[in-house]
């Protein structure tokens, strides 16, 4: 199994339906809103870490570093994301965020659901304070639903190969054998019981 | 003949020798059963628990510096049950009850695992 962040990314573009990812289409769309968007940044990464510090959950990870780090992590990322280009070296970083959340401790579901309040967020900011046509906004909300779909993705599956990997390297066994004992062992379980 | 066939026959000459060994498999190192003589229980499950346990194995001579690993073994209360690698690709496991002869199980497996890890090698 291919853990290498290159590899990943490639693994997770060739599963995704061409439909369900962004596009070149949705490259330039939001370019062209990038001025827009950019002046949405204080008010997303203030709702952002605002969310995250009053959960106990999150506060508990987040409180080894400084907030202003924090910020600066996602101001960088949301600026980069308004510049463009979405190459190689763009979505290959959002397969590392996978490893860097193994090591923090950043689940899955945190990371999921602060990427469905940045929609939300992103949804009214279009219409209430960009004061986008209706369908404007919901065209745009598409390509961000899009950029979140495959961001999600390599993430996701970047944080569940790294782990996978760390465990096969610890333990010496393959990660063949971890998805046969897997198989294995859930072949016989009834998923209607376990609800 | 066929490689489970003369897995087979390995298994079949090792449990003659030692009548008190109740299961014997050989399975790949990723965990697939090649073959078995299991009366009860999950072939598919035993063989890659046995896997499981050779790669560990492996692991901990590597970290301890024990050079190549050869076998490990889990005892229960009322049986035991010893993992042999038969070489690169394969792992040979064997069940005794408890109080079974230990030095005579280990001298006939460790004389299969041998047998196993040539055939396959063979091949």
């Amino acid at each position: 199994m291919a853990s290498h962040i290159a590899e990943v990314t490639e693994d997770v573009f060739s599963q995704l339906p061409p439909a369900a990812r962004f596009t070149g289409e949705d490259e330039a769309l939001l370019l062209r809103l990038g001025p827009g968007l950019a002046s949405l940044e204080d008010h997303l990464v203030q709702g952002f870490y605002d969310i995250l510090f009053a959960h106990p959950e999150t506060a508990r990870i987040l409180s080894s570093g400084a907030r202003s780090e924090r910020e600066n992590a996602l101001r960088r990322w949301w600026r980069r994301t308004l510049e463009g280009p979405f190459d190689a070296h763009y979505w290959q970083w959002q397969a590392a965020v996978g490893l860097i959340h193994v090591r923090q401790n950043v689940t899955n579901p945190m990371m999921i659901g602060m990427w469905g309040w940045i929609l939300n967020a992103l949804q009214q900011a279009l219409l209430e304070t960009l004061r986008l046509l209706p369908h404007e906004a919901a065209r745009a909300m598409e390509a961000l639903h899009r950029l979140a779909a495959t961001a999600q993705a390599l993430t996701v599956e970047s944080y569940m190969r790294h782990y996978l990997v760390a465990l096969s390297q610890s333990t010496g066994v393959s990660t063949d054998l971890i998805q046969r004992l897997v198989a294995v062992e859930l072949s016989s379980l009834d998923p209607s019981a376990q609800a | 003949m066929a490689i489970a066939e003369e897995l087979n026959t390995i298994l079949g000459r090792m449990r003659t020798s030692v009548p008190e060994l109740s299961a014997a498999l050989v399975a790949t190192t990723d965990g697939l059963p090649i073959a078995h003589s299991l009366n009860s229980g999950d072939a598919n499950r035993l063989a890659a628990m046995a896997a499981t346990a050779l790669g560990l194995g492996r692991r901990i001579c590597e970290s301890f510096g024990g050079g190549g690993f050869r076998e490990t073994s889990v005892s229960g209360d009322e049986g035991q049950m010893y993992i042999y690698s038969a070489g690169p690709k394969a792992v040979l496991g064997v069940v005794a009850r408890a109080g079974a002869n230990v030095g005579l199980i280990h001298l006939e497996a460790r004389d299969a695992a041998s047998q196993v890890a040539q055939m396959l090698e063979r091949r």
